[in-house]
């Protein structure tokens, strides 16, 4: 029998809920994760039971305060990723104890930094390298190989940004209901 | 940038309300959200990541400042910015309940 599980998957910066639920299914399916890294999961063999994950992004914190806090209302800490970090939680019957924001000015708070510190550079690093690169293609290079090389590449990061703008836009109306 | 801050802050959010309500005395954290619940009768909540949204973001406009770290455990206490703005705060909530109790005629005692 194995007892760990490699998994690729393809969050990308507004999909931090789904990664959230995505954990918790594992969870309790019995897999639970042990390590996490860019679009790639390492999970290991548990008992199956019902457990909140949660996503927070912060990029300014005092570490050993923060932990503290989350530990303090009943939340273990997971791991750091590009600035966000991981904690799970035995799903509580009080509903608002599997919460880690008790109002929606705190989610929208979390999405707009996620929005300005992430988002922005790649639309920056977009404008500015990614099209003005494609537009010289066809002047600099004669090779084939490497023009459907820059074509691939511009039509993931397109498809990757697309994504993120109408994630973002969903996110923002849905908060913006609650 | 006093007065902006002021003016950030009327009105404020419930969770900020009360954070700061309860920074009248040397508070951490958790500590403060034990003490919101039993004050509202368990009405309102202030989980993790909003409280250390709020209290860094209070911090940073200086109407709390860090008194001491024990446990781990950052320790608050309101300044004077944040007094005047509990003040101000305290006093539109106190006309709104005053109207509230007057006139209101959509409002059932």
């Amino acid at each position: 029998m194995k007892d760990k599980k490699k998994v690729i998957k393809f969050f990308l910066l507004p999909d931090y809920e789904k990664e959230e639920k995505y954990l918790s299914q594992m969870h309790k399916k019995g897999w639970k994760i042990k390590k996490i890294l860019p679009y790639y999961y390492i999970f290991e063999k548990c008992k199956p039971e019902d457990v909140v994950y949660k996503l927070d992004f912060i990029e300014e914190k005092d570490f050993v305060s923060y932990i503290q806090l989350f530990k303090d209302y009943g939340w273990e800490y997971i791991q750091d990723l590009n600035q966000f970090s991981y904690f799970r939680k035995n799903t509580s019957v009080t509903e608002e104890d599997n919460e880690i924001f008790s109002d929606n000015k705190s989610k929208i708070n979390m999405m707009k930094k996620i929005i300005s510190r992430r988002l922005i550079p790649l639309f920056v690093l977009y404008l500015l390298i990614v099209i003005p690169n494609l537009l010289e293609l066809h002047t600099v290079s004669d090779s084939i190989v490497l023009k459907i090389l820059w074509i691939t590449l511009f039509i993931i990061y397109t498809s990757m940004l697309t994504h993120c703008v109408i994630g973002f836009i969903k996110l923002n109306k849905k908060y913006k209901e609650l | 940038m006093k007065d902006k801050i002021k003016k950030i802050y009327n009105p404020m959010t419930e969770s900020c309300f009360y954070i700061l309500f309860c920074l009248q005395e040397e508070m951490h954290g958790y500590s403060i959200s034990t003490k919101v619940k039993e004050m509202t009768n368990g009405e309102v909540t202030i989980s993790p990541g909003t409280m250390y949204g709020t209290l860094s973001k209070i911090e940073k406009d200086g109407l709390i400042s860090l008194v001491h770290e024990e446990n781990k455990r950052k320790i608050y206490l309101i300044t004077e910015l944040g007094k005047e703005v509990l003040n101000t705060e305290i006093n539109r909530i106190k006309r709104v309940y005053k109207n509230i109790n007057e006139g209101g005629k959509c409002y059932e005692r």
